[in-house]
């Protein structure tokens, strides 16, 4: 169960890599293998026409999912989404006059773009429509929420990886003096991303405890040991507040501190609603519990 | 306590245990022992009217009033 956990785990992260990284260059090569297999002659260009007819049609595969829903039509977007970045692809100057010589990555980047939110979006709204009839709830949420830590967890690490990366790299390109010593400016910016970093880990972690606070509520939502958890969690929530706005102010400091020895500062002023809110939406919800406690209890005893 | 339960009187004149009388009434042994001793904080009308069905008997002489008035507990 635990390497099942476990890939489950990756596999949202393996595919968001795959998601932005693939178009970058595989998409642009398959409109010019495309063009030109089509100008290869009348076989050649059946067979373009047959791969892209397969792969325009490859979003029908979520009408093998059980039951039918109001949002299915957002399939046959999908599918007319492939097929025109696909057609543009094959035949880039159609979409453009210029059609310079980035066009195909953008044009992939906004293809795959506009393809994975409608596929993503389908699957979203059928999953909440199937909600309603889950016979776990509290399960469900908890995966819910599982993944979505995980996921966000991944992005915010990627994104802020790829973002402190940038910054070092325009850094080390705008550095034009040798004798520069750029050690205390590269060591702020790491602490600073990872100042930036912490929070929306912490955040994920919260996301993973209301998971399991959903799955002991559906089993006994009125034992000492759920409002216990749930006090936990707020009292958490207020922590990770807290380390959230001291992180922010001390990133700050930190740079005016050493403001003479930077080449370049970020500041930033953040406050951390989300994690505010759930800390006193938690705190009122440990209030109802304890409230729903007292009527269960008194409700035990009237025979 | 204001309202008093009289059921062991009522289950030695009928010459009914009380477990006999939890498997009629369809109530366990535990909420019995409540109700006997007298912690129950209510009965619903429901369990009162098979307890007296099967006891052959009037509310009033399965609960009677001593004419005090309790203080409620979560009021004070």
């Amino acid at each position: 169960m635990k390497t099942k956990q476990a890939l489950a785990y990756l596999l949202p992260a393996v595919l968001v890599v795959l998601a932005v990284s693939v178009p970058l260059d595989a998409l642009p090569r398959l409109g010019l293998w495309l063009r030109e297999l089509s100008l290869s002659g009348g076989p050649g260009n059946a067979w373009a026409w047959a791969i892209a007819a397969f792969l325009t049609a490859l979003p029908a595969l979520g009408l093998l999912w059980r039951g039918r829903s109001c949002w299915d039509w957002l399939l046959l977007l999908a599918s007319l989404e492939i097929f025109g970045g696909l057609y543009f692809l094959v035949n880039p100057t159609l979409l453009h006059p210029l059609a310079w010589e980035d066009m195909g990555r953008l044009w992939s980047l906004a293809v795959s773009g506009g393809v994975s939110s409608t596929l993503l979006g389908w699957a979203a709204l059928r999953g909440l429509g199937r909600t309603g009839r889950a016979r776990s709830l509290g399960q469900t949420l908890e995966r819910l929420l599982s993944w979505s830590a995980v996921l966000l967890g991944w992005l915010a690490a990627w994104s802020q990886g790829a973002d402190l990366l940038d910054q070092i790299r325009i850094l080390q390109a705008g550095n034009t003096h040798p004798d520069t010593n750029l050690t205390p400016t590269l060591c702020v910016l790491c602490l600073l991303a990872a100042a930036n970093l912490i929070p929306t880990l912490l955040g994920c972690a919260a996301l993973r405890w209301g998971g399991t606070l959903a799955r002991v509520l559906e089993t006994t939502p009125f034992s000492e040991e759920t409002v216990a958890l749930a006090e936990t969690l707020s009292r958490r929530c207020g922590q990770i507040a807290a380390a959230s706005v001291l992180l922010c102010a001390g990133g700050n400091l930190l740079q005016m501190l050493l403001f003479p020895m930077l080449y370049s500062v970020r500041l930033r002023v953040g406050f951390p609603f989300a994690t505010v809110l759930l800390a006193v939406g938690l705190r009122l919800l440990c209030r109802y519990f304890r409230q729903a406690k007292a009527v269960s209890d008194d409700n035990e005893t009237i025979i | 306590m204001a309202i008093t339960v009289h059921l062991n009187e009522l289950l030695k004149a009928r010459n009914m245990t009380g477990k006999e009388l939890c498997a009629k009434v369809g109530i366990t042994e535990a909420n019995l022992s409540i109700l006997r001793s007298g912690k129950a904080s209510g009965v619903r009308f429901h369990t009162i009217n098979k307890i007296c069905y099967y006891l052959d008997c009037d509310v009033g002489d399965l609960l009677r009033f001593d004419g005090q008035l309790e203080e409620d507990e979560n009021e004070t």
